[in-house]
């Protein structure tokens, strides 16, 4: 039955909100990109300023977009979508915090970078977010 | 929770889109009840009811009563 449901039209309120979650990230995420590219292209290499180091924390404007994006996309989903949204965060959450605790334990013992551990953490809680989403929302698709 | 769903949404010659576009819903959701994954919730219920012109407790039925119905 899966199959067969792989195979069938999408929902008008699935195309619906599709498209409202389009219109939300896409520009949120090329905002991202010209601010975190600018900034890479303007490295300093040497003193940082008042104003570069205000400049550098521009990329947290168009990430706090990403943030409200994503609860209207909650908002907008069914009760069903919810939940399955909801899980995934949980997941997601709980690899954040085991991912921390390990980077943690790693930088007391002197072992490592808390750098590549706070990228490690961010990047990995994400992808094991947006996989748990998939994994989840392919059992009903 | 099982449920005659699939059976009813047949019967009218629905898809799952179909179903889901009178619901208001996903497709996924349609999926997700008429296979059992997920039981929905009571207003969701209703509206199924009311789509389909059928009594809630037609619908949607306990294993153990499973065996009563038609």
């Amino acid at each position: 039955m899966t199959k067969q449901g792989a195979r069938e039209r999408k929902s008008s309120s699935d195309v619906a909100r599709d498209h409202a979650a389009l219109r939300d990230v896409v520009p949120a995420l090329v905002a991202l990109l010209i601010l975190q590219g600018s900034l890479i292209l303007s490295d300093p290499h040497g003193e940082v300023t008042v104003p570069y180091l205000l400049w550098s924390f521009s990329p947290l404007a168009p990430a706090l977009w990403l943030v409200w994006a994503q609860l209207r996309s909650l908002r907008r989903a069914d009760e069903y979508q919810r939940a399955i949204q909801l899980e995934s965060m949980a997941i997601g959450f709980g690899a954040v915090i085991l991912l921390a605790l390990t980077g943690g334990l790693l930088d007391a013992a002197g072992i490592g970078d808390p750098r590549t551990s706070l990228q490690v953490t961010f990047i990995g809680g994400v992808l094991i977010w947006v996989g748990a989403l998939m994994v989840k929302s392919s059992r009903t698709s | 929770v099982n449920n005659r769903l699939r059976e009813l949404r047949a019967a009218r010659r629905w898809s799952q889109a179909d179903l889901a576009d009178r619901l208001e819903v996903s497709r996924q959701t349609v999926n997700a009840i008429e296979t059992g994954r997920y039981d929905p919730s009571l207003p969701l219920a209703f509206k199924i009811a009311e789509v389909f012109e059928n009594p809630i407790e037609s619908l949607f039925f306990t294993t153990q009563s499973s065996d009563h119905q038609p």
